[in-house]
This record gives C-alpha cells, sequence and structure tokens, in this order.
C-alpha cells in the first residue's frame, strides 16, 4: 500500500475549482514530481495534504491513516513535512533554533532536540551558520534551513513547495544534489513541487502533472515529456522560460 | 543627591510592577497580534481576588497572590475561549471591540458587584513597613511587589528562552504557519497566552494591594501606563518590556516630585504620544 494516497482531493474557491477531483499516490522511499503551469493548482493540492485546507470533496490517506481533515501540527506530527515557495523562517530565533523547533515535533528534552537539529543542521551542511539569524542569510541558505527543521521533525514524507524558485543554476545544482544525498541516506518519500524541469524531471522516479486543477498525466520522467497533453498545456511554455534564464 | 537615589529606587520599584503588567500584554500581541484592552481588569480582578482572600479567609495580603494568579489564568483562558478565539475569524477590528467590550463588562460587573468603595489592606507583613537599608528607607511593601514581579517577570522569561514550551511559544509569534507545520498546536498557543497573561496580570494585582488601594476603576490607570509600557518597549517583545517598565516607573516618579504628582500620567503620556510618533516599533519591537 502506498504511504500517500489522495483520492479524488476537490478543492472550490467560490466558483473557481483549484483541484478537480485529483488522485495521486506517493511509494515509501519514492521521489514523485508534481508539476504544473502557474495557476494549475499545484500548492492548493499541497495545502490540502498539509492540512492547511480542508478538500470539499476526496480522502488523503497517509500510512494508513485517513488525515482528510486534520489540522496541520497533526498532519506535521503524522510524518509530513513541509517547506515553502516563500522561505518562513522565524525572525528572532537562530537557525539551531529554528530547526530545534522542528525537532520539538518527537522529542521533549532540550538537548537533546538541540543534538537532533545539529546532526540535521551538519547533513544539510548548514552547522557553520547555526547560531546566525535566517534573517542574515543568502536566500539559498535559508532554504536549506527550512529544509533542515522540516527533516527535524522526522517525516516519512518531505513535500517541497518551489525550492528552486529564486535560485541561480548553480544554486539548483547544489540543492538537487543535497536532496539527492538526503534520499540515499534517509530513504525519505519526497513530493516535489516544481516549475524548473531540469530540476525536478531528474529527481523523479514519478512525476503527475496538473492544468486547470485537473490532472492531465501521470508517468515516468520520459513519459511526461513526449506527452502531447503536456506539451501543450506546459513544456513548451516552461523549457523556453527555463532556457531563457 | 539621596532624595534623587530615594526617588529613583522608588521609581524602579514601580517599574518592575510595570514590566510584569507589560509581560502579559506583550506575549499576547507576540503571539497573535491581539491587544487585550481588558488587562488591566485583569489586573483589578487579581486585586480583588488578593484583598478577599485577605479579607475573609487569611488576614495576610500576600497569601492572596496564587489565588488571584489562579483566579487570573481563569480569566485568562474564558476570555480566550469564550470571546477571542470566536473573533479571531471576524476582520481585526472584531478584536478590538471585543475587548475593548470585555474590558467594560468587567469594570462595570465589579462595580455592580462589589460598589463603588474604595478597599485597602490595613495589616499584613509587610504593609505600611519601613524597611532600612544602608541609610535608605524603603517601602517594604514595594520592595515586596518588586521582587515578586522580577521574580515571576525572570521564570516567565526562562520558560520562554530555555523551555520546549516556551520556544514553542516564540515560534508561533515568528510565524505562526511555519510553526503549525513543525507540529504545534497553534490555537493551543493561544490559549497558553492569555492564561500566562491573566496569571502574570492577576498576581501583579494581588502584590498591588499591599500599598494600593483597590477599586473597580482601578485598571483604567493600569491600562494606559502598561499599554505606554508595551509600545515603549515594542510590542511583542519581553526584553523591551522590562526597560521600558523601569523607565515609565521612573518618568513617573521624577515628574511627581520635579513638576507635579498631578501631571505624572500626562508626561507618560507624552512619551506615548511621542514614542508612536518617531520610534512606532518601541525601543526593542521587531515590526
Amino acid at each position: 500500500m502506498a504511504l500517500l494516497n489522495a483520492q479524488g482531493v476537490t478543492k472550490r474557491f467560490g466558483g473557481l475549482l483549484a483541484n478537480d477531483s485529483v488522485d495521486l499516490a506517493v511509494e515509501e522511499g519514492q521521489i514523485v514530481g508534481l508539476i504544473g503551469p502557474n495557476g494549475a493548482g499545484k500548492t492548493t493540492f499541497f495545502n490540502c495534504l498539509s492540512g492547511h485546507l480542508v478538500p470539499d470533496a476526496g480522502t488523503i490517506i497517509f500510512n494508513g491513516r485517513d488525515i482528510t481533515r486534520w489540522p496541520a501540527h497533526r498532519v506535521a506530527q503524522a510524518g509530513i513535512a513541509r517547506t515553502f515557495q516563500l522561505v518562513k523562517s522565524m525572525g528572532g530565533l537562530t537557525v539551531e533554533e529554528n530547526v530545534m523547533i522542528g525537532a520539538f515535533a518527537r522529542v521533549d528534552d532540550r538537548e537533546e532536540a538541540r543534538r537532533k537539529a545539529r546532526q540535521v543542521l551538519e547533513l544539510v551542511g548548514l552547522l557553520d551558520v547555526a547560531d546566525m539569524y535566517p534573517g542574515e542569510l543568502p536566500l539559498a541558505v535559508q532554504k536549506q534551513m527550512e529544509l533542515a527543521r522540516a527533516l527535524a521533525t522526522e517525516p516519512k514524507l518531505l513535500m517541497l513547495d518551489e525550492v528552486a524558485a529564486g535560485l541561480s543554476p548553480e544554486e539548483i545544482e547544489g540543492f538537487a544534489g543535497l536532496l539527492r544525498k538526503i534520499h540515499r541516506e534517509k530513504g525519505l518519500a519526497m513530493l516535489v513541487i516544481e516549475h524548473v524541469m531540469e530540476f525536478v524531471l531528474p529527481l523523479s522516479e514519478r512525476v503527475y502533472v496538473l492544468a486547470g486543477g485537473r490532472k492531465i498525466a501521470e508517468g515516468t520522467p520520459d513519459e511526461i515529456t513526449n506527452h502531447p497533453a503536456v506539451i501543450e498545456a506546459y513544456l513548451g511554455e516552461g523549457y523556453a522560460r527555463a532556457h531563457k534564464r | 543627591m539621596d532624595v534623587v537615589l530615594d526617588i529613583g529606587i522608588s521609581g524602579v520599584l514601580m517599574g518592575l510592577v510595570y514590566a510584569l503588567l507589560a509581560l502579559g500584554l506583550t506575549v499576547i500581541f507576540g503571539i497573535m497580534d491581539t491587544v487585550n484592552f481588558a488587562h488591566g481588569e485583569f489586573l483589578m480582578l487579581g486585586m480583588y481576588a488578593g484583598y478577599l482572600t485577605y479579607a475573609y479567609l487569611y488576614p495576610e495580603p500576600l497569601a492572596g497572590v496564587p489565588v488571584a494568579g489562579l483566579v487570573g489564568m481563569l480569566l485568562g483562558v474564558l476570555a480566550y475561549t469564550l470571546l477571542v478565539k470566536r473573533l479571531l475569524s471576524g476582520p481585526p477590528i472584531a478584536q478590538i471591540f471585543g475587548t475593548f467590550g470585555l474590558m467594560l463588562f468587567l469594570r462595570y460587573g465589579a462595580l455592580a458587584v462589589f460598589g463603588p468603595n474604595l478597599r485597602s489592606a490595613t495589616q499584613g507583613l509587610v504593609v505600611a513597613k519601613r524597611l532600612v537599608v544602608g541609610g535608605l528607607t524603603l517601602d517594604a511593601a514595594k520592595v515586596v511587589a518588586a521582587a515578586g514581579s522580577a521574580f515571576l517577570f525572570g521564570l516567565v522569561y526562562l520558560m520562554l528562552r530555555r523551555t520546549k514550551l516556551g520556544l514553542a511559544l516564540q515560534a508561533t509569534a515568528a510565524n505562526r504557519e511555519a510553526a503549525r507545520y513543525m507540529g504545534i498546536d497553534t490555537d493551543r498557543m493561544n490559549l497558553i497566552g492569555w492564561a500566562l497573561g491573566g496569571a502574570t496580570a492577576g498576581m501583579a494585582g494581588a502584590l498591588l494591594v499591599n500599598f494600593y488601594y483597590v477599586s473597580p476603576t482601578v485598571g483604567m490607570v493600569f491600562s494606559m501606563i502598561t499599554f505606554t509600557t508595551v509600545a515603549l518597549g515594542g510590542f511583542g517583545s519581553v526584553p523591551g518590556a522590562l526597560i521600558a517598565g523601569i523607565l515609565v516607573g521612573l518618568i513617573e516618579v521624577f515628574t511627581a516630585q520635579v513638576i507635579s504628582p498631578q501631571l505624572k500620567l500626562a508626561v507618560i503620556y507624552t512619551v506615548f504620544f511621542l514614542v508612536v510618533l518617531f520610534r512606532p516599533r518601541g525601543l526593542l519591537g521587531a515590526r
């Protein structure tokens, strides 16, 4: 049975059908990409999965439990962690303290949380800036901190919302390498929302494509790049834009 | 010179009580951006809790401090669950009117229940006692109120900096949405913030009973001083509350001494006005 199984997820905002009966599954240890043009409903879908929004219809089964109507903090405790398109750091707290907040999802003792935070910071290569404040750091580093904070909650599924947005091609390359390393070491399942094709396609084992709130295709990265509906809805435009940068 | 020292000490002593009062208000604001206009009324009910314990249960005002803490905490919890929580889904102005209404309700409810008479404690360990320390004569009741306030302030500060709950509260204040995705129940953090705000205001009230009269409208004066303190220190800033509390205490006593006692609040409000005008985020405020 899949680790995450979303069936018929539907979310309406007034007259806008942001998600129209979307199905998606993530197996244990699998990296799944979720792509689609702007306004396709990717972030809405993410918000439904992570408990920020309650879908109007559909079910979300995670790790054998129906989490469809759970609030975000319970979803996090159940083992889904996420990062944000726009970094949400906790100002006034150091990088280490930010990551400790994540670790506190699993442990109560402060020293244990600190130890775990430092382990994760070492994994993502941020031990050097542990005592700095997120606001003092460049965007790429803040995104790594967010990744560390999410990892510190010991998730079974890590959801990444447009990690590549705002990063330079070199930084994107570095981030992809980091995610591969984490995947190799932890065997963690990941669901990656992304615009930047060069980033998400090589990383993913399976890719889902949303457009206009519906799933229009799913398959391996190769199948997706050659899928006529995808090329029409997204790739032509997406590739052109990605190459212009 | 001795006079200046005397006045300075007296200002710092009152300032520590103001700091404790400001602490609750600033913590609630930091966590959920809500201004509790009824904070002074929490203090007033804490004073009554302390006074009534003294008058009917045990003839020592200090015995009322823990009682007032519990009453204040309960008030905070009830105010949040019955009122503020429901206002959160409305526009921000609803919170202003909501807690303003709560202030009126508690103030005039107390007037209806307790009557308009001023009451005060006439006996007790530190009531109307002098404390002579190295040539300085201090009001023992103020020293105890200041020491109690400083102790409670330190306790809350340590809790915020050193415990899991404290970090969860800070995380909620810094970024509510991110905190939620880290598994923090932010609704519960709101509730804890109100419980903390109520308990500290209540205990500050009971500490004041040793030297301050108790009346249903006493919250009015303290509210204004507390708002000034929080604005001066920076909304949401805990160290700011301490520094600003002491500053306000000093401004108050020196104005009373140098200019006129009648004008002490006027000068405090002038400071408030200037802070809002020139440094809206306060001395240590983040926003």
